[in-house]
């Protein structure tokens, strides 16, 4: 073979982590967008919201320094450097949004003076200073980073289902859950 | 990654896939996509813009009311006191709340006048409003607010919208009174806002 046997899947902790995420950032944002549209379950679904945020904020952390540490598998040669320097861009906005969102709630619940409630008594401390007006600056930006944390979610997942249905290059391969067989397998089929 | 191989494998045609295939393929990919942000915007009641929303009821008081930038779409004009809530324990026999276990609750609370107008005159008839923010030990917060009417003129948040109506006005006084007529008509169970509120005062 050519060069030292290149990684073809994401580590599995990474591939874990992107999974176990992917879920809870989905339905963080579907129920971020049905509270505050919601009269009769909106309490409910803000106690949900709020320690949920705060465990994807804790992942988060463990995810980057995890892909600081990691070595990944490279991009596909089906990707042109225009998609690669797209795709590299979108995980940065991506890693962006995830370590902002949370935080923005966090930040604008503090700016409210509102209780900072996870579960029962455990309450987390205001990193911020109780200013109404910045409470409705940071309000906006919570709704405008969830719109653009869904299009950059939609337009991963076009991406992706571009690449496995259309271009077949077995792109999703790279971050499945089991292991799958070496592109090289493929190119002799 | 060598520049040449990849290139080729970008000039490789893509595979074998007829056109039918091809075709099927991209509606999958556009009804996966469709269908997320479909049930996005499903969730997100931009797909019912006629179902009652909280901006919807907020969104009538600005329109009755007019935009008054710095204050509350109602209740707007009030006053904000603290001090404390002194329990004397009498109602734990109805109540696990914490507030009614005898002792000291510090609170905050605003004082206010029903309607949505900053400078509204302090009309004896006009509603009056209490609300209360109980700050209890634990870091929890009680927040609470009451109006002096006996019953509620909304019998559920569905039909409320249709109920504002400003109170103070002049220009508007007379839709406001076909507004609350019309309203509890509608509703069918209660007289005429005013009459109660006018009978409440009397007694």
């Amino acid at each position: 073979m050519n060069t030292p046997q290149p990684r073809t899947q994401f580590a599995l902790q990474s591939r874990i982590l992107h999974w176990l995420m992917a879920v809870m950032i989905l339905a963080m944002l579907f129920i971020g967008v049905t509270m505050v549209a919601s009269l009769g379950d909106y309490h409910v679904l803000l106690a949900i919201h709020r320690p949920l945020g705060i465990l994807i904020l804790i992942l988060t952390a463990i995810r980057f320094i995890n892909r600081i540490c990691t070595k990944l598998p490279p991009f596909p040669p089906t990707m042109s450097r225009q998609e690669r320097f797209l795709a590299s861009s979108s995980e940065k906005l991506l890693y962006a949004l995830m370590f902002a969102q949370p935080l923005v709630g966090w930040s604008m619940l503090s700016a409210g003076h509102y209780p900072i409630v996870m579960f029962g008594p455990v309450h987390l401390p205001p990193i911020l200073p109780a200013i109404p007006t910045l409470y409705s600056v940071l309000r906006k930006a919570h709704t405008i980073f969830a719109y653009l944390l869904f299009l950059t979610f939609l337009a991963h997942l076009s991406a992706v289902l571009f690449h496995t249905l259309i271009i077949r290059d077995r792109l999703l391969d790279r971050m499945a859950l089991w292991p799958t067989r070496s592109p090289k397998n493929k190119s002799q089929s | 990654m060598n520049q040449t191989k990849s290139d080729q494998l970008l000039q490789m045609p893509r595979g074998q896939l007829t056109r039918t295939s091809l075709i099927t393929r991209f509606t999958v990919i556009a009804i996966v996509i469709a269908g997320i942000a479909g049930l996005f915007a499903y969730a997100g009641g931009w797909l019912t813009p006629h179902a009652l929303k909280p901006a919807s009821i907020i969104n009538t008081f600005q329109k009755v009311n007019g935009l008054h930038p710095g204050f509350r779409r109602n209740h707007a004009k009030g006053v904000c006191v603290s001090g404390y809530f002194e329990s004397n324990g009498r109602a734990v026999t109805l109540s696990k709340a914490s507030v009614f276990s005898p002792g000291r609750v510090p609170i905050i609370g605003r004082f206010s006048l029903a309607g949505g107008h900053p400078d509204a005159a302090d009309a004896p008839r006009t509603i009056r409003g209490m609300a209360i923010l109980f700050k209890l030990s634990d870091g929890e917060e009680w927040r609470t607010a009451m109006t002096n009417i006996p019953v509620f003129t909304a019998k559920s948040a569905q039909v409320l919208p249709d109920g504002i109506a400003p109170s103070d006005d002049p220009i508007l006084s007379t839709r406001s009174a076909a507004y609350s007529v019309s309203f509890t008509r509608r509703e069918g169970e209660l007289k005429e806002p005013s009459a109660i509120s006018t009978a409440e005062t009397e007694k």
